[in-house]
Formats: structure tokens, C-alpha cells, sequence
């Protein structure tokens, strides 16, 4: 009986379905040369979310609308009505089906994104399986979705227009986080997440997709009398015109009347400066200790960041407010950060009373986060994160003494000796850092932005500075995608320097391995444990 | 003139055939949709080896009681016994032991015959597709033509192939040959009439055509309104139901029902009314009248209430 079934299928849609499959590996072919091959983007798994984000909905839709709002529309249903088949198999053998599809082209989207990536990405059987299972149940739940959207007859239309809008509100106009609820939550991190398993987001993903198909199952085995025949009717044109105009409405009214104006932050007892817009609260542990050192740090960071951001170009109403909350026992430079409020300010942690803080450590950690809450964290996941490392790099060490530059040198030195230094690392800022230690990589980028500057001049390094990572970026806003796609980083760098990355990286990298620092005792010895923690 | 359907007959006992061998029996079956009862309370039974002829007017409740004994849909009350299993609603392995030809042949526009007959055989365990084939070829049904370039006509053979090759004890046809033209229609009872007597195959069909129950059916069942209004033999219905002159005013024998007054005339003698009545056949004998022996269509108008003087 399944057999029969599935022949029936396969020769109804078999060459729809070949040619939807064929369809989306050529999609995802395209996304990975695009996103990977030259560089462009957040990596190749970046691209490949963003392919099963939207892409996907598209083919699995089709497919679940051929296996099962076709049999309605056709009455077709009626003659397998009449056979001996029970009714639920038909629908189970059409929900088989369409998952096997869905898993089949997820999972062969992650695969060509490994095949794509084997020279640059770490692979390991952990991270393939996260990123294999995570992209299926994706794909699982949108097959769930409009399986059940399938069965919704003349009303098909006007719901999946409904989900679309109400979706995009709630991620848009409101302050719900809906990349952080399943399902939406296993692409959130998808490609960057290499060791966890998100086992909660898959259960709950699991458990939505099983609801949906109930539903679907619920709907479909429902024969008799108007809920049947209502199901099986399609839209007219004039309906489906009319309700799509009238769902339109009322989201563009809904956008407009009810975005919500989000609360400010608030550090409640904290000391305030401010230096030509850049507003910088600190708020000591101790709040009953006299506060003129807190002002006087607070007025240095102000002035310091508001300094950067003009020679960056950030306009100054665009800056992020900074909040440092003191804290001590901090490891990594005494120096921490947070995500708060949707990205909406600078939230730092720092044992700033601390012997071995420094100042500047904190202005440019806090640029670093300011740039990244700038570019809606979108900085840190592409192919630019190392720019910002490396301007971080040169307001570090701006006023440091000799001991602590040579030092860094030799960090760098050793860093370049041990994990070598090449495009591929560069771009791939986070799996550097995560292969020799973030401030180890730190220390590179500043080198090799000091080498820049000394090749080029400060100027060309501020102009690929303001070029690449100082435009702000909201949720709304797609613009980025683009840019990553049609300018991206490699070729915005080679028009504003003159260099090509290659000879950049292989340039920079003499400039480590012969400077000063290199020749400090102890050069060739193994290095200090790497820093374990990874910034932002 | 009176319009209003007259009250059910009595359902005779056939003698001849036990109630035992009964292929397909239908016990008080109800179902309503909404306020609206489609079927309300019907009995019936099919006994091995005939045909039934199941006779009404449109919107009568034929098809939702097929669909029932299909197991499309669950009756409201009532139970209905298949191939001597009783059940509430039909199960799988009857719906196998039964072949049925619904009323829309909505088979796959892009499969051809013998594409059909690979996928309802695969459904079936008893499937013979050397049969199969055999029919395809008898009926002239092209095996290797696609569904949507097909007639109706053809369409209704393939249907009857697809029901016959399993080989079943009982055929259900919903309305078969509706939208047939005459010959077409001809052709198809002569093929399920031979494939009955042939091969001993009980078969129950629905029609609104009462020429198709007199040229193929052995007894008939009439339903109005959902109720049944009649079971048994064509000439037994007419030998029960005839036309009378009555002066007016004067009783009917005991044990006469009208079924239908068709028109009240003056005569020399004073008026009189003609009835159609119905009574046992040798309560005819008794009252002394004589009664006029009506066609088929007379007395299936007058069974179903229809009122003629509105038209």
C-alpha cells in the first residue's frame, strides 16, 4: 500500500520535485561561491543561512503545495476516497515525503557549505553534526508550517500573508527578540555555534513541528460535510485581490500606530559625563567612596571615544551611550561586555581599580563594542571583524609604554611563528582567534595595521576604516546584505589602499616576524598560554 | 389535489432468497447534515447474487447512503452488515472485497489506464491484473491514453475495470451512468447485467433512471427524502399499485392507501375521483375493484409525491 503511494506521488511530482531539488542545490551553490569564493559576507555558513532563512520557504512551500492542496483542488481526493486506503496514510506518505525532501535539500545545502568551506573552516564531526541537524529541523519545521498551510484550502493565501506580516512586525516593529525563540533561535547561531548542541531550541523546534502536522492531520482527515468542502475550494482572484489588500492595511496600520518606543537604559547611581555627545556612565561598586576618580575616568573615556568616533566619521547622534559597571576579579584585562536592550548601548564590565588596568584597554574595548552595537553586531560575524581589531589595536596602544608594546610584539611574533598568518586568516577573524587566543590575535591585527599604516598613511587606513566599518546598521535595514554582496571587503580594501590582501598579509607578516619585539629574550620560546575567553 | 408523499409501504419478505444470504443489509441507517437528515431510518438488504436497483430523484439521499456503505462517511445510528460483517462503519477490509464506481470519475488526469491499474492494484490483494487487462481490452478502454484524453463514456468502463479486477463479491455503483448518452448507457448495464450473471457478482447501483432498474435490476429499493418507500420487485410494485375511479365520497376498502389523487371530474352520475392506490396484491381480488395498471413512471411519481398539475 505505501509502495502504491508513493509510486502515485512520485509519478505525479516526481519531476516537479527533481527540478525543485535541482533548483535550490544551484541556489546554494550560487550563495556559496558568492558568500565564500571571493571572500564576500560572513563566510560560506553565513551565506548558507541566510539561504535556508529565506530560499528555503520558497521550494518547500511549492512542494507542499503540490503534494497536497493539488489533491484538493482536483478532487482527486474523492477517487482515493472510494479505494481501500485508509485515509491517514495518504496524508502520512505525503508528510514522509516532504520531510525526506526538506532534509534532503537542507542537508544538502549544509554539505556543499562544508565541501565549500573544507579549506578555511574547521571541520569536525561536532560542529557538522550542529550544523547538519540544526539546518534539517529547520527545514522541518517549515515543512510542518505550510503542510498545515496546505490544508487551509481558499484560505491558504490570506494566512501565509497573515504569518509573513505579523512576523515581520513582531521582529521589526516590537522589542521581541524572535531570533532568540525557536525556531528562529537554530539559525540565530547557525555556522558560528561549534560546540554546543542547541538542544532546547531543537526539542522546542521538534515539539512545533509536531503541533503543526497534528493540525495537518487534524484538517486533512476531515471528510464530511462544509469543514471538507470549504478546504477544497480555492480563492477567486477577486478574494484573494481583496483579502491581500486588506491584510496589507492593517499591517502598514499596526506599523504605524502601535511601534513601540523602547525604555532608555538606565544605571541607577551612576556617575554621567559627556564630551561632544559621547555620554559614558560609571557606576562604582562602591557607592558610598568618594567619586572623583570614576568622574575622572569617565570624563577621560568620553573625550577619548568621542575623539575616535570624528576620526572614524561616525555622526555624533549615532553613537552608542557607554555604561561601565566597575566589577573586580575580572580575568582578560579586568575587562568585560554584555549584549543588553537589542543592541542599544555599550554595557562593559572592568575591574578599573585594578592594578593592572589600563585606560586605554577599556576606550578601545569600548569602541569595539560601540562599533559592533553601530552595526547591529553584524561587524562581528562578517569578513570585517579584523579591521575593527586592528583600528582597537592602534587606540590601545596609542599611549602605552615600551615594555607593554614590546610585549605585544613579540605576542604577535610568537602568535605569526606558531599559527602562521594568512588571507584566509585574516578573514576568518574568529577562527584565529579561536586557534591562538583572542588577544594573541588581537596582537597581530595591531601590528598589521600598524604596518598598514606605515605603508599606506593614516589617512588610506582611516578612509577603509570609514569605508568598511562604521556604517550603522538596524534590523530593518537589508542594505548590508547587498553590500557584502557587491562590495565586498577584499576589493573595498584593495580600491582604498592600493594593496591586495595577499600582499598585505604577506607583508604585515614580515613586518611581525622582523620588528624589535621579535628579538626580546625568549622570542623563539614557546609562548604563554593562550587567552581562553573569545571577545565579541 | 394531494402532493404529499404518501406513507412508506410495507417491506415485503422475499421468500425466495433468506435473509441469511443477505450480501449487504442496512438496518434503521441515519444521517443528518446539520438540521438537514439525508438519510432518516433506512433499511435495506441486497442478497447474493442480484442486482438492486436503487432508485431516486436527485438530492433523494442515493449517495449519501453509498457513501456510508463506502465508509466515507460515518452514519449518525443505524448499522450496516458487508459480506457478513456487521459494523457501524465500514472497514478496510470490506472496502477491499468491494468494488465501486462512484458517481465523478475524478481519476488522475496524467495517468494512464494502465497506470491506474498499477496503483489501485497495489491497494487491492486480490487484484488480477491479468483480469485487469482482459477488461481494458473488452471494454476498449485504451490502457496507454492519459485519463484527461479519455470520454466518459470511457471513463466510466475504466471505472468499472478498476472496480471488477479485484475480482469482488459485491459491486457498488454510485449513479454510474449519469451523464452517459443513450448508447453508452446501454452498453454499461448490458456489461454489469453479464458480469452478475456471468460470474454470480452481487450488485447494487443507484439510479435516478427508472429504465435502467426495469432493463437490469432483479428487485429495487426506492428512496425519498431518505426514507425508503419501496423494496422488492418491479412487478409486484405494479401489481400493488394501480389507478382507481372512485365516486366521490365513497370509503376505499380496508387495507387501501392512497398514494396520489390525480384528479376529481364530473360526470353524469356526479363527480369522481381518480386515486392511485396501493394494496396487497390479494386485497385487490377481495374489494372488487379492478384498478388500472400503471407504467413504471406513474407509479414511481406518484411513490415519490411529485405533483404534475404544478407544472
Amino acid at each position: 500500500m505505501n509502495r502504491a503511494l508513493l509510486y502515485k506521488e512520485l509519478r505525479q511530482h516526481g519531476i516537479w520535485l527533481a527540478l525543485l531539488a535541482a533548483l535550490s542545490c544551484f541556489v546554494f551553490l550560487v550563495i556559496v561561491i558568492a558568500t565564500g569564493a571571493d571572500g564576500s559576507s560572513g563566510g560560506v555558513f553565513f551565506g548558507i543561512r541566510q539561504g535556508l532563512s529565506y530560499f528555503l520557504t520558497i521550494p518547500i512551500f511549492v512542494i507542499c503545495h503540490l503534494l497536497v492542496a493539488m489533491e484538493f483542488r482536483r478532487h482527486t481526493r474523492l477517487f482515493l476516497e472510494g479505494l481501500p486506503l485508509p485515509h491517514w496514510r495518504m496524508i502520512a506518505i505525503k508528510a514522509c515525503l516532504a520531510l525526506f525532501l526538506a532534509a534532503l535539500m537542507a542537508g544538502g545545502a549544509v554539505m556543499t557549505g562544508v565541501i565549500a568551506s573544507a579549506g578555511s573552516e574547521a571541520i569536525n564531526g561536532r560542529f557538522l553534526g550542529i550544523l547538519l541537524t540544526s539546518a534539517i529541523t529547520w527545514a522541518w519545521f517549515l515543512t510542518a508550517l505550510f503542510f498545515l498551510i496546505s490544508f487551509l484550502g481558499r484560505y491558504k493565501v490570506v494566512i501565509l500573508l497573515a504569518l509573513i506580516f505579523g512576523l515581520s512586525w513582531i521582529n521589526y516593529a516590537t522589542a521581541v527578540p524572535l531570533r532568540d525563540f525557536p525556531p528562529f533561535a537554530l539559525l540565530s547561531r547557525f555556522g558560528f555555534e561549534r560546540d554546543l548542541w542547541p538542544v532546547e531550541d531543537l526539542q522546542m523546534t521538534g515539539l512545533i513541528a509536531l503541533g503543526l502536522f497534528a493540525a495537518a492531520f487534524l484538517l486533512g482527515l476531515a471528510r464530511e460535510g462544509s469543514v471538507a468542502a470549504i478546504l477544497g475550494e480555492t480563492m477567486s482572484y477577486r478574494e484573494k485581490m481583496l483579502l491581500g489588500a486588506a491584510v496589507a492595511i492593517l499591517f502598514t496600520a499596526v506599523m504605524i500606530w502601535f511601534t513601540p518606543q523602547p525604555e532608555p537604559f538606565a544605571l541607577p547611581g551612576a556617575v554621567e559625563e559627556e564630551y561632544d555627545g559621547v555620554r559614558v556612565h560609571l557606576s562604582p561598586e562602591d557607592t558610598t567612596r568618594p567619586v572623583d576618580d570614576d568622574v575622572a575616568l569617565a570624563a577621560y573615556l568620553a573625550r577619548r571615544l568621542a575623539e575616535k568616533r570624528d576620526w572614524l566619521g561616525i555622526p555624533k547622534e549615532e553613537f552608542p551611550p557607554v555604561y561601565v559597571v566597575e566589577r573586580q576579579g575580572l580575568v582578560n584585562e579586568e575587562i568585560d561586555w554584555e549584549e543588553v536592550e537589542g543592541d542599544r548601548v555599550v554595557l562593559m564590565y572592568a575591574g578599573y581599580r585594578d592594578a593592572g588596568f589600563t585606560r586605554d584597554t577599556l576606550v578601545a574595548f569600548s569602541m569595539s563594542v560601540a562599533l559592533s552595537v553601530h552595526s547591529h553586531r553584524r561587524v562581528d560575524k562578517e569578513h570585517r571583524w579584523w579591521i575593527v581589531c586592528g583600528i582597537e589595536g592602534l587606540i590601545e596602544m596609542e599611549h602605552a609604554d615600551e615594555t607593554t608594546r614590546l610585549a605585544r610584539e613579540k605576542s604577535a611574533y610568537d602568535t605569526v611563528k606558531e599559527h602562521g598568518f594568512t588571507v584566509e586568516k585574516l578573514l576568518g577573524r574568529n577562527l584565529y582567534s579561536e586557534e591562538a587566543g583572542w588577544r594573541e590575535a588581537d596582537a597581530v591585527a595591531w601590528m598589521a595595521f600598524r604596518y598598514l599604516t606605515e605603508t599606506v598613511g593614516e589617512e588610506k587606513v582611516q578612509a577603509l576604516a570609514r569605508k568598511t566599518i562604521t556604517r550603522r546598521v538596524t534590523r530593518q535595514d537589508s542594505r548590508p546584505v547587498w553590500r557584502e554582496l557587491f562590495a565586498p571587503v577584499p576589493r573595498v580594501f584593495e580600491s582604498t589602499t592600493g594593496l591586495t590582501l595577499e600582499a598585505f598579509v604577506e607583508g604585515a607578516r614580515d613586518y611581525i616576524i622582523t620588528h624589535p619585539g621579535a628579538a626580546a629574550p625568549g622570542a623563539d620560546a614557546p609562548g604563554a598560554p593562550k587567552t581562553e575567553e573569545v571577545k565579541p | 389535489m394531494n402532493s404529499s408523499t404518501p406513507p412508506p409501504l410495507p417491506l415485503p419478505s422475499d421468500p425466495a432468497v433468506p435473509a441469511a444470504q443477505a450480501v449487504l443489509a442496512v438496518t434503521g441507517l441515519h444521517r443528518s447534515f446539520g438540521r438537514f437528515a439525508a438519510v432518516d431510518g433506512l433499511d435495506l438488504s441486497v442478497h447474493a447474487g442480484e442486482i438492486y436497483g436503487f432508485l431516486g430523484v436527485n438530492g433523494a439521499g442515493k449517495t449519501t447512503t453509498i457513501r456510508m456503505l463506502m465508509g466515507i462517511i460515518a452514519p449518525d445510528r443505524g448499522t450496516i452488515e458487508l459480506l457478513g460483517v456487521k459494523s457501524k462503519r465500514t472497514t478496510l477490509k470490506q472496502k477491499q472485497r468491494i468494488g465501486y464506481v462512484s458517481q465523478d470519475q475524478t481519476f488522475y488526469p496524467w495517468m494512464t489506464a494502465e497506470m491506474l491499474g498499477k496503483f489501485v492494484g497495489g491497494l487491492y490483494p486480490t487484484w488480477d491484473a491479468t483480469e485487469y487487462r482482459r477488461l481494458l481490452s473488452v471494454l476498449e478502454v485504451p490502457a496507454n491514453r492519459k485519463v484527461s484524453g479519455l470520454s466518459g463514456g470511457m471513463r466510466v468502463k475504466l471505472a468499472l475495470a478498476l472496480a471488477i479486477a479485484p475480482r469482488p463479491p459485491l459491486l457498488i455503483l454510485d449513479e454510474p451512468t449519469a451523464g452517459l448518452d443513450p448508447v453508452a448507457r446501454r452498453e454499461f448495464l448490458e456489461i454489469i447485467t453479464h458480469q452478475a450473471r456471468e460470474y454470480g457478482r452481487t450488485t447494487f447501483f443507484s439510479t435516478h433512471l427508472l429504465d435502467e432498474v426495469e432493463r437490469a435490476a432483479d428487485r429495487v429499493g426506492i428512496i425519498h427524502r431518505g426514507k425508503m418507500r419501496f423494496e422488492g420487485r418491479l412487478d409486484e410494485l405494479q401489481r400493488r399499485v394501480r389507478e382507481i375511479t372512485l365516486a366521490a365520497g365513497a370509503p376505499l376498502p380496508p387495507g387501501f392507501q392512497v398514494w396520489r389523487e390525480l384528479a376529481v371530474t364530473e360526470t353524469e352520475g356526479g363527480p369522481e375521483r381518480r386515486l392511485i392506490v396501493e394494496a396487497e396484491p390479494g386485497a385487490w381480488g377481495n374489494s372488487g375493484l379492478a384498478g388500472k395498471k400503471l407504467p413504471l413512471d406513474d407509479i414511481f411519481i406518484a411513490c415519490v409525491g411529485i405533483s404534475t398539475t404544478r407544472l
